[in-house]
């Protein structure tokens, strides 16, 4: 069997995830992982490397895109890019808030500890020596001071303008959201005052009201026959209890692969009780089986489910 | 899949006996083949790995009786020639190609702290100091200065850069798992 380097074995890993290999090349990672242990141990470091990549966002064009096809479809890998992103977000967070006085107080333990372990006569000479800068160069110690401060200010301006940059990412996350939202209300309203469109609902959009809770099955599962001329459908989840101020709605299907997901959605009262909309365009619907799970999030940041709602797109 | 070739208890241990004779160690290397099959099926993109795992020591198992006697390479390289049929043969029976994933969150823009986030601040408090010390170090170097970065951070570990990406992925792996039990948990405590 031919001999691989580090690197070799590397760059042949990260291919393979990344969906580049040739069939021949693929089966041959394949083979090595069902027998080789060391190899199979780098494929699964390489694993986490590349979500830590994909986390920091150094992961672009054609190679994010073929990331995404595997690690965001799988429900497993998946869990893994979500752990990358945590640790990324933790370790930018710990970076801005750290300032550099911890970091002093070592390097000053550690000049102390290297002095006590030198002989007699070179801690003497050493403590004459410092007695001279003491003496003769007190404006040097100073200066240094008045440098180290203005290291620590700048220091301290720089965490602070990381802490800034990440709270302005946050913030720039949350506004889209909330402009999502907006955008939908907007769509709402005008259709609403449509004349030719009495149902509220977008008028390339089909209304449907789902209930949450109905069990899975061939006889109650909500059957959605998708016209032509619809660009989509626009559900009406009913909330049996509204007692959160946003909700999340991801779409799946049966085996658990997320299609699609949409954050920052409210409720809105209905003539039939409190429901949440979400608009799903006809590109995303398939014919097949289909799950939407409803999570509240509540004030604190908690997220607790809020419904769950089956339904299939019947085929033509 | 279509075909369901129910695996009996006599198949079964007969391919424990060819895996090996030692009743402990085939054990543990059926469990290892079977994690292999379901890792090479997950990074083909199967949505059904662990099903199409199964069907391959399946297959392997019903054909245990000729192999035993007439194969007699690595028992793990054959499963993995069979489990490629059966990819193929699942490609064939699927109605339609996976569906891209559609967000409408842009990647990377953080909203509440998620719950791996909370999770992951606890379970780095649970760290040895000097695991969470090299795991911060690790990840801290900058995109830019990355490979001088961590041969430093080798060099100051008094270790090779190669043994510091070990440990980092130890360190990671485990973190991994804690945060998973710790979702696991709350998702538990919530039902």
């Amino acid at each position: 069997m031919k001999q691989y380097s580090e690197n070799d074995n590397l760059t042949l890993i990260w291919q393979y995830l990344l969906n580049r290999l040739s069939e021949d090349l693929r089966q041959n990672v394949e083979d090595r992982l069902m027998t080789d242990k060391i190899f199979a141990e780098q494929l699964r470091m390489a694993e986490g490397e590349l979500c830590d990549e994909y986390a920091a966002g150094r992961l672009q064009g054609a190679d994010r895109e073929s990331f995404e096809r595997l690690f965001l479809v799988q429900p497993e890998l998946r869990r893994q890019v979500e752990f990358a992103q945590a640790l990324h977000r933790y370790v930018l967070s710990k970076s801005a808030a750290q300032v550099g006085a911890g970091r002093r107080e070592s390097s000053w333990r550690a000049l102390v500890g290297c002095i006590r372990a030198q002989s007699f006569g070179f801690r003497a000479a050493l403590a004459a020596a410092c007695m001279a800068i003491v003496l003769g160069g007190g404006w040097l110690l100073l200066e240094v001071n008045r440098l180290q401060d203005s290291l620590d200010s700048l220091r301290a301006l720089q965490a602070q303008a990381s802490k800034d940059q990440l709270d302005l990412v946050r913030e720039l996350g949350a506004e889209k959201n909330r402009r999502l939202q907006a955008e939908q209300e907007l769509a709402y309203l005008k259709a609403k005052e449509t004349p030719q469109n009495r149902t509220g609902v977008p008028a390339n959009f089909l209304a449907v009201v789902l209930q949450s809770g109905l069990v899975r099955d061939a006889g109650s599962t909500p059957q959605i026959m998708l016209p032509a001329d619809k660009d989509g459908v626009r559900f009406e989840l009913a909330l049996e209890n509204d007692s959160f101020p946003r909700y999340e709605a991801v779409l799946e299907m049966p085996e658990g692969a997320q299609v699609f997901k949409q954050s920052g959605l409210s409720s809105q009262k209905t003539s039939r009780g409190p429901a949440v909309f979400v608009q799903l365009s006809r590109e995303i619907l398939k014919p097949q089986d289909y799950i939407l799970r409803l999570t509240g999030i509540a004030a604190d940041g908690s997220r607790q489910r809020a419904g769950t709602y089956y339904f299939r797109i019947a085929s033509k | 899949m279509t075909k369901d070739r129910t695996l009996t208890q006599s198949n079964f241990d007969a391919l424990l006996v060819w895996l090996d004779p030692d009743r402990d160690l085939a054990a543990a290397k059926y469990e290892d083949i079977r994690a292999q099959l379901i890792r090479m099926f997950v990074y083909r993109g199967s949505l059904f790995a662990e099903e199409l795992a199964d069907e391959t020591i399946n297959r392997v198992a019903g054909k245990i009786s000729e192999l035993a006697g007439s194969y007699a390479g690595e028992p793990a390289l054959y499963f993995c020639g069979v489990a490629r049929n059966v990819y193929r043969e699942s490609l064939k029976a699927a109605q339609a190609p996976p569906m891209p994933v559609r967000t409408a969150d842009p990647p990377g823009v953080p909203e509440d702290p998620p719950a791996e986030y909370l999770c992951l601040e606890k379970c780095m408090e649970s760290l040895p100091p000097e695991s969470r010390k090299v795991i911060l170090d690790y990840y801290e170097i900058t995109a830019g200065e990355q490979i001088e970065g961590r041969k430093k951070l080798a060099r100051a570990l008094g270790i090779a850069p190669n043994a510091l990406r070990i440990r980092a992925h130890r360190i990671r792996a485990r973190l991994f798992a804690c945060v998973s039990r710790c979702i696991e948990g709350k998702a538990g405590r919530r039902k």
